[in-house]
């Protein structure tokens, strides 16, 4: 029985005090290990998914919703652009592009996104192994990893789209030519793990339903063996993508769509040659002035909705540190008040051989014990908060949100919460420490 | 083995009040008597070195307990004084023997569970080990009070009023039991109070006016 020993069993004898304030303080915990956590993958999010992006041309409109919608996909096109018009920033020869990939967008299956473009956006987002192969035909897809998790799909199944992003029955096409999955991407960590893609032809010929019939006999497709991938789900072997042939589809589509100048897409991702060359960073502005398209610069756009999520965020952490402020007044007069009630005891320590170190020792410790305790509590709700709401944020975002990671910001949010537990104590074990031995005694 | 010479004690802003000397061979014991206001439970503390005199002299068993400040007196109060209060207290959050245990262990002295359930079952309150010292009676309490002043083998016992709660019948047993464990730990049993029942169950008495 160390004085340790008994500052813990002094919380365990006033049991409604300590919980009252290791509630308190794990309510505080638990907010501000959510946030972090939150603002932590969030950033992780947008960062991922910026994939070396250096301009996005669209339809003119918001050129945040424009970001939003064609890198992160959780908003709605700002409309769509004729192909000829978009055309110079499709020729691989542009002398300021290192890249370029056109986005097709207007369908979905089971609330994912199906993204018509061209293969080399495997290599934009880092995507290089598949299981089964890439898409080559119209109508083939290869979907993300967490696509094909979630909606239990395999290598071989048909699926029907549905119009707009919502998983809505009635607005399904299922009358038209089935999607067939030919590929499941490994995770990547990007928005791509959230995403069905398949070539811009196909997203076209979805919505030109007279046309179907003759699809099917270009598209290469034989719908004869679905029936037996259905059944058994044996799983396709691993495969590296193969840039060559990745680059080799990527130019034929690409010609097939400048042979088309009047149909439309709906953007195109663009990479610079060099980021620091004047003429590249006048792009932006010569598009938005000088033609019918708009341009944005996704490093810009996230930054200002970093300060628009930032300031409701930071509300909501001046709230939780309010809550840790009353948890450390409550941890301190819980303190106080039992020092009161305890002056004898204290006494009876001094006379026992305690100095008025173990005393204070004694008390400071009965404080980090609320906090500990608060801590644990704490973090462990805000890591649970986070992995249940993670599922919800994720249809958000789309961007999978975990409570199953640590962040070095924790080890602040320990310190911090340590540092408040104690500041909360010292004051009591001041004055507990210099209980005044022969008065109290003597006073009985 | 105790004794004093020539102690004063001044309370801030008050003239010092004198002692007369106090002096206890091996198993002696001694009253300290007077009416109240006199000075009896300075004294006590003193000797507990729970204060320390403006002047004067105290040994206890070889150590001038006078010259001791701080951490070492600290130190020595626990390991070689034994206190018994007017009324009882213990630690609340703590049952019986982890109030002895504790006490062994502020002194530095290694907790020993086997002679703290020995002591208990000597002072016949060994079935409330486990129990928290509220619970118990005013009389067991008095009892762990005596066991927690013995825990560590003092080499004096001081006791400030233990019988003024007590009944005529309780009064002697508990002052019998004292004058008992005294002996048999070979401690100086020293008693301030103003108790008449008391007087004549110790020889050796120090007078305070």
């Amino acid at each position: 029985m160390n004085i340790f020993k008994l500052s813990w069993k002094n919380i365990l004898a006033k049991p409604l005090n300590s919980i009252m304030s290791v509630l308190l303080f794990a309510l505080s915990i638990g907010l501000i290990t959510f946030l972090t956590l939150f603002n932590h993958q969030f950033k992780k999010g947008l960062e991922n998914n910026l994939a070396g992006i250096d301009l996005v041309i669209g339809a003119k409109g918001s050129p945040l919703q424009l970001i939003l919608n064609s890198m992160y996909h959780i908003d709605a096109p700002t409309g769509n652009i004729a192909i000829g018009e978009a055309a110079p920033f499709l020729n691989p020869k542009h002398p300021l592009l290192s890249g370029s990939i056109p986005l097709s967008l207007g369908d979905s299956y089971g609330a994912f996104r199906i993204v018509g473009t061209t293969p080399s956006i495997f290599k934009f987002y880092g995507a290089t192994q598949v299981e089964g192969d890439i898409y080559k035909n119209d109508f083939d897809v290869v979907t993300g990893s967490d696509v094909a998790h979630k909606l239990h799909l395999h290598i071989g199944n048909e699926f029907y789209s549905t119009h707009g992003l919502e998983d809505n029955p009635d607005l399904a096409h299922d009358h038209g030519h089935p999607f067939v999955v030919k590929g499941i991407l490994q995770p990547t960590g990007t928005v791509l793990d959230q995403l069905i893609l398949t070539t811009p032809q196909t997203v076209w010929k979805v919505h030109e339903h007279d046309s179907t019939a003759t699809d099917q006999e270009g598209s290469g497709h034989e719908g004869h063996h679905h029936d037996d991938a259905e059944h058994n789900h044996t799983s396709m072997p691993i495969i590296v993508i193969d840039s060559t042939e990745a680059q080799v589809l990527t130019d034929s589509i690409i010609a097939a769509l400048r042979a088309q100048p009047d149909k439309e897409i709906t953007s195109v991702l663009v990479k610079f040659k060099t980021r620091t060359n004047i003429q590249s960073l006048n792009l932006l502005r010569n598009i938005n002035a000088n033609t019918g398209l708009m341009a944005a610069s996704p490093a810009m756009e996230i930054n200002r909705l970093y300060s628009m999520m930032g300031s409701g965020t930071e509300a909501l952490q001046y709230i939780a540190i309010l809550i840790a402020i009353v948890a450390a007044i409550s941890i301190f007069i819980s303190l106080y008040t039992s020092l009161k009630e305890r002056r004898y005891e204290m006494a009876l320590l001094r006379v026992g051989g305690a100095g008025p170190g173990k005393l204070f020792q004694m008390i400071i410790a009965e404080g980090l014990w609320i906090s500990i305790l608060g801590l644990i509590i704490g973090l462990l709700a805000g890591h649970l908060g986070m992995e249940l709401a993670g599922s919800i944020l994720e249809e958000g975002y789309k961007y999978r949100f975990t409570g199953l990671l640590w962040i070095p910001q924790e080890w602040w949010i320990i310190g911090g919460a340590l540092f408040v537990g104690l500041l909360a104590a010292v004051l009591p074990a001041i004055q507990g420490s210099r209980t005044d031995l022969h008065r109290t005694l003597a006073e009985g | 083995m105790i004794t004093t010479s020539k102690l004063t004690y001044a309370y801030p802003g008050q003239s010092p009040i004198q002692f007369p000397d106090v002096q206890c061979g091996e198993n002696e014991h001694a009253l300290i008597l007077g009416p109240s206001g006199t000075g009896k439970t300075t004294l006590l503390h003193l000797l507990g070195g729970l204060i320390s005199p403006a002047s004067g002299e105290i040994t206890i068993g070889g150590t001038s307990v006078d010259k001791l400040r701080g951490h070492a007196l600290d130190v020595f109060r626990g390991k070689r004084i034994g206190i018994i209060f007017q009324k009882p207290h213990f630690i609340r959050s703590l049952t019986a023997l982890e109030n002895l245990l504790l006490t062994q262990s502020l002194a530095g002295i290694e907790a020993d569970k086997k002679q703290a359930h020995l002591l208990l079952e000597r002072l016949s309150i060994g079935q409330k080990a486990n129990h928290k010292t509220h619970s118990m009676s005013i009389g067991e309490q008095q009892r762990l009070a005596i066991a927690r002043a013995l825990i560590n083998r003092p080499a004096i016992i001081l006791a400030d009023e233990p019988s003024s709660a007590l009944d005529d019948q309780n009064c002697q047993q508990m002052i019998e039991l004292l004058l008992q464990v005294a002996n048999e730990e070979k401690s100086n049993l020293i008693v301030v109070t103003h108790d008449s029942r008391i007087k004549s169950m110790i020889e050796k008495k120090v007078f305070l006016t």
